[in-house]
């Protein structure tokens, strides 16, 4: 059955809408994605944890879950917000519905809203506290809730997308080289793009203890996953990064990943107003000229002028929109990563080839 | 990369006349394109054949030659423009065809000139079937199974092997003409045979049949970095099997999966690539199993298209603007995006609403039956967006303009289950309704879905409108609260359809739902799905929580377009719209615009201040009305539509620019301008109108035979004819229209071998401006749309003219005309007859202006906003020894054994121009640009009816001076030889052979004249008519056009064709 909702910001702005699925209360960090596909996707990307994410695109549902392109085994963004949710499905790979997908996992869905009007205002004041309730339909009561309920800061964000310990995949091809790659919350996409080119990959959680763990495995580069929160908070990983990297390591990263090498290694982190949150930002590799579309989900960004004040730094990729940096490359060491996703899911594929391939080539280059 | 300066002088080419699969959409690209060429500097000439194109307007150009579209005129422009480059993407199949032409004959490389966008070995390989198949091959993609032949043996080959059902599409015809599905094999033959012969190279495609998959269209552009971007997606709610233009369409597509959808955006990609589409626009279209996921591609568009223009509306991303800018050098990342300002147009569009395409059909015009096949047959399009698939869907219903205030279906409720069923079976235009009464009348939905091969997500939708019926009609008005009308606004019902459903009146709906407060809320269409903010306000409405529209305090002046194109109510209602609506914006005032066709200039977001996408219908129209409140509301320029919601609107208080509604009136209601014209001492026909069988009867014989009789309840022509003696009036009367008290007849008495004229003028009800007299080739009683006219009239004596040109004024001045009026007169033996008086824009209005050079548009709305015409300093024009002719064009190739004779009700769907300082050359102009193939030389047929016997001697006689050989039957072998013609009897049908349709099947015949012989000897004229038809020769069904062509001819054999001076802008350039 479904319930009255109330959807409010932290700013006092506020909606009424209704469940389709779960019902209680719940907070988290506001914000829009404006893929038109790739809801299953979405959801189970470890980067949404501690979000509450709303859908641009008002029919969301219409093809069901596949189960095909989860990103992980369960649904980390804290509950989600649509204009119409859809009852129907249509798709001979659909297993079930958005819905039943989303209450197996005990999220809350809302929709019935003017999803175009929060949207707006979440361009306007940014990624935003705020929650949603279905016992509290008071604006004003549920205000006070919202402005006490915990910052996304105040998160545990990774409890949930890491693992404990190292776990080793196989690749699909025949180069000997292996890789490291550090987990903040990795999408599953990744690894399998990964697997194409690596021989063994050690998925291993940032937060291990790193001196006991990876002093047995035989690696030939790090990979830096993507992740959730707020890069300028996470400090325990920095050392080690100097350290591969003072041991020439070629060090490679996606999104929170590449957030994490710019700051270890002195760059500037700047929180974007709403962040880039879909699968259509056009990106522009600096080197060729050539644009490409991609898949970005993230709050915070490298700045820009620190790259240009930077002696070590270049930036090689540049976001279209509005000129943030969304690539960089060591002048010198082998250490490059991107701010989009070019393991797409949801999205254009179009930088996935570029983009693993030329980390592949580094870390061939630097092993040669 | 910056704009290439390598290249300075560039021709675009247009569409030519609209006809089936080539219509708006194309004035829409073209005029982009040359703006933005202008814009960056470039010096642009522009060719097109059809008049009444914004494109054409020389104000957006440098040169604009109005000419047939073929090589020889392109050759000579490219001589006397020295051009050097030429956009071939623009125009459609046209401007691609003989753009290919242009390079085959070597023309290309001759003046050294380049093809802009595409060259012609993409071209080739995008257009020519089996190079494409081995291009989708090569990248590993799939094509449906299938074999281009050549002959009819090779076809039947191809069935052996693969069986039916099997698809045949000849290549290189416009909107897919000629093809269709076979269920057997006597079906199979007919359609390769007959796709043969259309096909300009013998060529046709047979292949398997994907019907009933599900259908995409992907639209992607690239630029010179071989950057490419989807701009959208589209599903088809008809499966494979119908024609996309033919097909309810949505945008974006609904039932793909991410990593589906990212394997059609890559294979588009792949595709545009392997084509070597360099730079700009094209349209890859796809089958998928619904089953299993599989996919074929099925064709790719290597231009701008019908889809192109669909999705540059839907998404705001203005395609042909941006190909265009591509084709010059340009990136898409150095493109600003329109719409806001603010980031580069190298991204992919998203959208927050749905956006749902209808067709629209005019089947009873072409009296053929309604079903759908791969060959295109709609008319015409509207688009609606909305929050979801119902409320877009319900919207589009409303806008089409076929009687409904949503999706309604009550007339298909009633019909028994086995009806049902059938209709479900059938691909028709009638299906969703037959899905919405299946659904009502109980059946399955999985059944439903599986009968009419509709995908289940559509048919839930359709569900979800027929439940919410239901509860409207359970509650009904009192059960009516704020959430629930809040609720049935948002799945798109009018307040018509809620005032049905809960048995109340609209205004009673309407004040509560203004009481409640359940207002539509206006969004912004924005590419960006609200991420960046829009300085561009082009809106649609939703009922949801806030609106985006906020009016401005300057003074508005709304124009209303036209709704979707129909035969009757073409693109010279939008030429209209859209001109005034940028003359308005000159003249200071907010302009803001309605329309629902997406195929128009007048729904582009520049050519208005502020742009609504919806449905021109009086409830969304007096929603904007309150919201906006504009100073007035232009109705008289975008044909029938408007005009149609003068009274509901003055009702209502709104002010109606120009002419007032009560002199409107008197134009429109025979008896009150009978009376007047006898006051005025005008004559006219004498007519009656026949309440009952029996006075019809009487009227008739009273006035005399000839008769013109029509129903009054219809304009247009429909269901006019002529009738000229009792029986044929009792077939009509019997047949054609059931006559009662509340549908009357007219009868008229119809002035044989009268001539007609056309007068377009402008008044302010002082002083009236007359763009000119046409003087009609045709004689009266064929419609004047069907007609070719003449400008400025070439036999009228002095006294005629200036008799018209009293009656004008006098018209004009007691009706106290703000604005346009058109006058229809009939002239026999020097008298003048007045037919009938608009007092609005004529369909003649762009070709008028065009060829006298006086800007009616613009003298028009200055009048209606209050300037006089002495107070105007308008240009000096008018007629400076040239001709101007228009040829109507007609689309009978879709509809394989229609009759091609004219008469009163109108069936083309085009026209063209033709202009000359000589008449003989204007007219020939005009029948080439109208694709009419005169031959210089060969076998005439004549078999004309006894009226035509004696005017057809001369004509003979001349074809024979001509060289001609001159055919007949017995009846005209007679007359002819009698009067010393020398002229071969040729059997008649069934009595020997070869008789007349074997000679035209085996190509002996070049030229058939052929006026109706009457009921007897129909069959046979059909038979012969279509024949004609099938082979492309020339058929000419009436005396005074056949008498026009023979002095056409006679002036082609002795001379050249010479481009005429080309059209400047009198502002300068």
């Amino acid at each position: 059955m479904s319930k009255k909702a109330l959807v409010m910001l932290e700013s006092g702005f506020y909606l009424y809408g209704e469940t389709f699925c779960g019902s209680g209360e719940c907070f988290g960090e506001f914000v829009f994605n404006t893929a038109m596909t790739g809801y299953e996707e979405i959801v189970t990307d470890p980067s949404y944890r501690g979000q509450i994410v709303t859908f641009t695109y008002p029919l969301i549902g219409n093809y069901g879950v596949t189960f095909n392109n989860l990103q992980s085994n369960s649904i980390h963004s804290e509950a989600v917000i649509i204009r119409e949710n859809s009852a129907i499905i249509s798709n001979h790979a659909a297993k079930m519905s958005f819905a039943d997908f989303l209450t197996s996992h005990g999220k809350m869905g809302i929709h019935k809203l003017d999803t175009r009007a929060l949207t707006t205002r979440l361009r306007k004041y940014g990624a935003i506290k705020g929650g949603i309730s279905t016992d509290e339909l008071d604006p004003e009561k549920f205000l006070q809730k919202i402005t006490e309920a915990p910052d996304i800061s105040d998160f545990n964000l990774y409890e949930e997308v890491i693992g404990n310990e190292v776990l080793t995949f196989e690749g699909n091809t025949a180069n000997a080289l292996n890789l490291l790659v550090v987990d903040f919350g990795i999408k599953r996409s990744i690894l399998e793009n990964l697997r194409k080119y690596y021989n063994h990959i050690y998925l291993v959680p940032f937060d291990i203890n790193f001196d006991a763990n990876i002093a047995n495995l035989d690696f030939d580069a790090v990979f830096l996953s993507n992740g959730p929160g707020d890069p300028r908070i996470v400090h325990s990983f920095d050392k080690y990064l100097h350290e591969f990297a003072y041991n020439n390591f070629p060090i490679i990263g996606i999104c929170f990943g590449h957030q994490l090498i710019g700051k270890a290694f002195g760059l500037k982190i700047d929180k974007l107003i709403f962040g880039h949150h879909g699968g259509n930002h056009p990106v522009k590799n600096i080197e060729t000229g050539k644009v490409f579309i991609t898949s970005q989900n993230h709050n915070y960004a490298i700045s820009h002028q620190s790259i240009i004040e930077s002696v070590d730094w270049n930036m090689n990729w540049l976001h279209l929109y509005d000129n943030t940096v969304s690539g960089i490359k060591h002048k010198t060491l082998p250490i490059s990563s991107v701010q989009f996703h070019p393991e797409a899911s949801p999205g254009p594929n179009d930088a996935a080839l570029v983009v693993f391939d030329d980390f592949f080539k580094i870390v061939k280059d630097s092993n040669a | 990369m910056p704009k290439r300066n390598d290249i300075q002088r560039i021709l675009v080419i247009g569409a030519g006349p609209i006809v089936i699969g080539q219509a708006g959409e194309f004035d829409y690209s073209g005029s982009q394109a040359v703006k933005a060429l202008k814009n960056l500097g470039y010096y642009v000439v522009v060719l097109n054949s059809n008049p009444a194109t914004i494109m054409t307007d020389p104000e957006l150009s440098d040169r604009v030659y109005i000419e047939p579209i073929n090589t020889d005129i392109i050759e000579q422009i490219i001589q006397k423009e020295k051009i050097d480059a030429i956009l071939p993407t623009v125009g459609g199949q046209t401007a691609l065809n003989v753009s290919l032409e242009l390079h085959d004959k070597g023309l290309i490389d001759k003046y050294g000139v380049e093809l802009l966008g595409v060259s012609a070995e993409s071209i080739a390989k995008a257009e020519h079937r089996e190079l494409f198949r081995q291009s989708i091959e090569n990248i590993g993609l799939e094509s449906p199974k299938g074999k281009t032949v050549k002959t009819l043996k090779d076809a039947i080959e191809f069935y052996d092997e693969v069986g039916l059902p099997l698809i045949i599409r000849p290549s290189l015809t416009l909107g897919g003409s000629g093809g269709g599905v076979a269920n057997t094999l006597d079906e199979f033959k007919s359609i390769v045979i007959n796709g043969l012969s259309l096909s300009p190279i013998t060529e046709v495609l047979v292949e398997e049949s994907l019907i009933g998959w599900k259908e995409y269209e992907f639209e992607v552009i690239r630029d010179n970095n071989d950057n490419a971007i989807i701009i959208a997606s589209i599903e088809n709610f008809d499966p494979m099997g119908v024609h996309t233009g033919d097909s309810i369409t949505v945008a974006p597509a609904q039932t793909l999966s991410d990593d589906e959808y990212q394997k059609l955006r890559d294979y588009s990609i792949a595709v545009i690539r392997e084509i070597g589409v360099a730079t700009g626009g094209s349209n890859i279209q796809f089958a998928l199993n619904p089953q299993n996921g599989d996919i074929r591609v099925i064709e790719m568009n290597p231009r701008v298209s019908r889809s192109s223009a669909l999705v540059s509306k839907a998404t705001g991303f203005p395609i042909a603007k941006i190909a265009a800018m591509l084709a010059v050098g340009l990136n898409l990342d150095e493109i600003t995006n329109d719409i806001t300002k603010s980031t580069p147009a190298s991204f992919e569009p998203v959208l927050d609403y749905i956006v749902v395409k209808i067709p629209r059909w005019d089947f009873e015009k072409f009296k053929s039956d309604n079903s759908l096949t791969t060959q295109m047959k709609s008319v015409g399009e509207v688009m609606a967006i909305g929050s979801n698939f119902r409320e877009a869907l319900q919207k589009a219903y409303r806008s089409l303009e076929i009687g409904l205030s949503g999706f309604e279906s009550e007339k298909f409720n009633k019909l028994s289950i086995d009806e049902i069923r059938a209709g479900l079976g059938k691909f028709t235009p009638d299906l969703p309704f037959f899905i919405k009464s299946a659904i009502i009348n109980g059946l399955n939905i999985t059944e439903i879905s599986q009968l009419s091969r509709v995908d289940i997500w559509f048919v839930e939708n359709i569900k979800m409108i027929c439940d919410f019926e239901k509860q409207l009609t359970n509650v009904g008005f009192a059960g009516l609260d704020e959430d629930l009308l809040r609720e049935a606004k948002l799945n798109g019902f009018s307040d018509i359809q809620i005032a049905k459903l809960t048995g109340t009146t609209t205004e009673i709906i309407r004040k509560k739902r203004i009481e409640l407060g359940v207002l539509p809320t206006y969004k912004k269409v924005d590419t960006c799905a609200a991420e960046f903010e829009a300085v561009t306000p082009y809106y649609y409405s939703t009922y949801l929580t806030e609106n985006e529209s906020e009016p401005s305090d300057k003074t508005k002046i709304i124009v209303l377009g036209g709704g979707p194109f129909r035969i009757g109510q073409g693109l010279e209602f939008d030429y209209c719209a859209s001109q005034a609506a940028m003359k308005l914006k000159e003249l200071d005032y907010e302009v803001i615009l309605i329309n629902c066709n997406p195929e128009t200039v007048s729904t582009d977001y520049d050519t208005s201040n502020k742009l609504y996408f919806e449905p021109v219908h009086i409830e969304d129209v007096m929603n904007i009305i309150e919201l906006e409140k504009p100073y007035g509301v232009v109705l008289q320029l975008g044909g029938q539509t408007p005009l149609k919601l003068s009274k509901e609107l003055m009702e209502n208080g709104v002010r109606i620019l120009g002419t007032e509604q009560q002199n409107i009136d008197l134009a429109e209601d025979r008896g009150k301008l009978m009376e007047i014209l006898d006051n005025l001492h005008i004559e006219f026909p004498p007519g009656a109108m026949a309440k009952n069988r029996d006075e019809a009867f009487v009227f008739a014989s009273k006035i005399g035979y000839p008769v013109i009789v029509r129903p009054s309840y219809v304009l247009g022509g429909r269901g006019m004819a002529i009738v000229y003696d009792e029986h044929d009036l009792s077939l009509f009367i019997d047949e054609a229209t059931r006559v009662s008290e509340n549908n009357p007849v007219l009868i008229d008495k119809f002035l044989e071998n009268a001539l007609e004229a056309d007068v377009d003028a402008v008044s302010d009800g002082q002083d009236i401006i007359i763009a000119g007299i046409m003087e009609h080739i045709e004689e009266a009683g064929i419609h004047s749309g069907d007609s070719c006219s003449v400008l400025p009239s070439y036999s009228f004596s002095p006294y005629v003219k200036d008799r018209i040109r009293e009656i004008t004024y006098q018209i004009a001045r007691k009706l106290q005309i703000k604005g346009f009026i058109n006058i229809q007169f009939a002239i026999s033996d020097e008298k003048i007859y007045l037919i009938e008086v608009n007092p609005r824009a004529s369909r003649t209005v762009p070709f008028v202006s065009k060829s006298s050079g006086i800007p009616m548009n613009e003298i028009a709305v200055r009048v209606m906003t209050g300037e006089k015409i002495a107070d105007m300093d308008l240009p000096k024009s008018g007629f400076y020894g040239h001709f101007a002719v228009k040829t109507p064009v007609f689309s009978f190739s879709k509809f394989p054994g229609v009759d091609t004779v004219l008469g009163p009700e109108m069936r083309s769907t085009g026209e063209v121009m033709g202009i000359s300082e000589f008449f003989g050359e204007a007219y020939v102009k005009s029948q080439i640009g109208a694709g009419n193939n005169l031959p210089l030389g060969g076998n005439v047929f004549i078999s004309v009816n006894d009226h035509d016997k004696r005017s057809v001697v001369p004509i003979a006689q001349k074809l024979r001076l001509l060289g001609f050989e001159i055919y007949a039957t017995l009846g005209t072998f007679s007359t002819l030889h009698v009067e010393g013609v020398h002229v071969n009897l040729i059997h008649k049908i069934g009595a020997g052979h070869p008789n007349v349709v074997e000679m035209i099947h085996s190509g002996n015949i070049q030229m058939i004249i052929n006026t109706p012989l009457g009921r007897k000897a129909y069959q046979d004229d059909l038979l012969i008519r279509s024949a004609a038809l099938q082979n492309k020769v020339l058929c000419i069904t009436n005396i005074s056009a056949a008498r026009a062509i023979a002095d056409g001819m006679e002036w082609l054999q002795r001379h050249k064709i010479t481009i005429h001076n080309p059209f400047v802008s009198r502002k300068g350039n």
